[in-house]
């Protein structure tokens, strides 16, 4: 996928089902509490604001589960095991609803200078947690804090993955260069600007503290925006990032619903990362689209 | 004060810093090894260079990149599709954040070799990074046949270089962070944090004003400093599409930061050095 690089080409030129116009994935990182434990335990500080995180577990979950049967639409959920083990009668919600539950850590952990023994051991951890809950191994894999192990990608071949959502380097979906022999891997790119983290996170125990204010409309808009621009394009991805304990609030959701409504009414394929990934297989050849 | 070619009311000039994975791995702020962090950085040649190559084409203008001469190592094809679509290419040093050292002539030599062998193209323009300008990097400069610089915000430009205290035909484009397009579009979720982001619309409306205003004023220029990896995502890309657009319907003056400088010398009454 390398030689896509060519300064030339803004797209592998990928037509998606149906003359849909962009292929947009819901992603929940479902971290309740773990993302405010292990946001600090970066900077070696101790738990701290896990209520904030809690919001999530007891209350946004619910309300992300509503907004999204109103819309018909399926959601994927990378969810740390932790979350899945404390909250559930959540993880079994998510499941039941038909919504995709993908890795995302035991304890949304945020070191990567770790073995490869151990990492891989992790995965298992929290990738048979998943199994008991569904059935099956997790098709998808998201790192903590966006912050990828050195063998990631490597171990998610050998785990037998199909895709990763963590780079930023495009707009589009692509295999991985791969090595003959090995099984393919799909990148489903994603960025900051699609993270209501980014416009939502409040935080005053992190340093320096996050503690912009967005309102609502500016939030959607800036989705807007990327939406309205990746969508005249035809070939394009968009992985919305969103957190229960912050899109989960009544007046948020509301919000996230009408944008929905909007991108569904603008021929958007709405989907889950799993189905898009198969979808991207299936259609490429060598790298490139067939 | 300035005037521009045909009556235009001012210059402007769209300069892109080609930093790409070197503003994540040459900085001694983050971490090389942060595989997500490095893959923004890619964003710009693989994404963000095509598509701003292309909205420049519907536009009909030209503009300026900077390229760390490492970078056109490793996208030899997106640096050589820049200079083919008639872009200039100017110098950024090699490593972006790396510092002249004690020896900045070889810093050039090196970065010239690599852009004439892959363009054939020799830089009349030079943007330092973090270093700061000093009158013997200016003299430099000019020794090598470089005509103008962009770093400086303490003016509104154009204005010369003084070497010694007397103005040399070196003309500094100036470049306050308030052109840079990272003030409004650049965010990192992981220490050390930055925070700020704007919209599209909003980053626009910023520069919009104050164009209004340098066109009212005249004689001015402006020089942007723009990141592929950050204002090349489409909405951005299309909204600096229709920021130039009214530019240009309002009397702007949009030209390579070589073509600006070269008019502003000759305005001056200096020679241009041969070419």
């Amino acid at each position: 996928m390398y030689s896509l690089i060519d300064g030339i080409r803004t797209g592998p030129g990928i037509q998606w089902p149906d003359g849909r116009r962009v292929a947009v994935m819901l992603t929940f990182d479902f971290e309740a509490e773990t993302l405010r434990i292990s946001n600090l335990a970066r900077q070696g500080k101790e738990p701290d604001e896990q209520d904030q995180g809690r919001y999530g577990g007891n209350e946004g979950i619910w309300r992300c589960l509503k907004m999204l049967d109103t819309y018909g639409v399926k959601g994927t959920f990378f969810t740390p095991s932790y979350v899945l083990e404390h909250y559930p009668e959540a993880a079994a919600a998510i499941h039941k609803a038909g919504h995709e539950i993908a890795y995302h850590g035991i304890l949304h952990e945020p070191e990567r200078y770790n073995s490869r023994e151990d990492e891989s051991a992790k995965m298992e951890q929290a990738e048979s947690v998943i199994e008991r809950l569904t059935g099956r191994r997790p098709a998808g894999h998201r790192a903590p804090h966006s912050t990828l192990h050195p063998e990631a990608f490597s171990l998610m071949r050998e785990r037998g993955y199909l895709y990763s959502s963590n780079l930023r380097d495009c707009d589009y979906a692509y295999l991985h260069e791969a090595e003959a022999g090995e099984s393919p891997l799909v990148e489903l790119p994603t960025d900051v600007v699609l993270d209501d983290f980014t416009y939502y996170y409040y935080s005053c125990a992190i340093e320096p503290g996050h503690r912009i204010a967005f309102t609502n409309r500016e939030y959607i808009n800036m989705l807007r925006e990327e939406f309205d621009g990746v969508a005249a394009e035809g070939d394009k991805i968009m992985v919305l990032k969103f957190h229960p304990a912050l899109i989960g609030r009544p007046g948020r959701i509301k919000r996230l619903g009408d944008f929905i409504g909007y991108m569904q009414q603008q021929g958007a394929w709405i989907t889950t990362c799993e189905a898009v990934a198969r979808y991207v297989l299936a259609h490429t050849e060598g790298g490139h689209p067939q | 004060m300035m005037e521009w070619p045909d009556g235009k009311r001012v210059a402007v000039s769209f300069a892109f810093d080609v930093d790409l994975e070197l503003n994540w791995s040459e900085s001694n702020r983050l971490d090389p090894g942060h595989l997500v962090h490095m893959s923004k950085g890619t964003y710009g040649a693989k994404q963000g260079i095509p598509r701003i190559l292309n909205m420049l084409d519907v536009q009909g203008i030209q503009a300026t990149f900077f390229v760390p001469a490492y970078n056109a190592t490793v996208y030899p094809e997106v640096i050589r599709e820049i200079h083919r679509r008639g872009h200039e290419i100017a110098n950024h040093g090699l490593h972006h954040f790396d510092s002249m050292g004690d020896d900045p002539k070889l810093v050039f030599e090196e970065a010239e070799r690599i852009l004439w062998e892959l363009c054939g193209v020799k830089p009349t323009g030079f943007r330092p990074t973090e270093e700061e300008f000093t009158e013997s990097l200016g003299q430099l400069m000019l020794e090598r046949g470089y005509y103008y610089t962009s770093y400086r915000g303490n003016w509104d430009g154009p204005h010369l270089v003084e070497i010694g205290e007397k103005s040399v035909p070196l003309v500094d484009l100036m470049a306050d962070a308030f052109y840079d397009d990272t003030a409004y579009d650049y965010y990192i979720d992981s220490p050390p944090a930055r925070y700020g982001i704007k919209s599209a619309a909003q980053q626009m409306e910023i520069w919009r004003e104050e164009f209004d205003g340098m066109a009212e004023e005249g004689g001015r220029v402006m020089d942007f400093i723009i990141h592929p990896q950050f204002i090349g995502r489409a909405c951005r890309v299309n909204a600096l599409g229709e920021l130039i657009a009214y530019m240009k319907s309002r009397g702007a003056w949009i030209a390579t930061n070589d073509a600006v400088a070269r008019w502003v010398l000759q305005s001056k009454g200096f020679a241009l050095p041969a070419h």
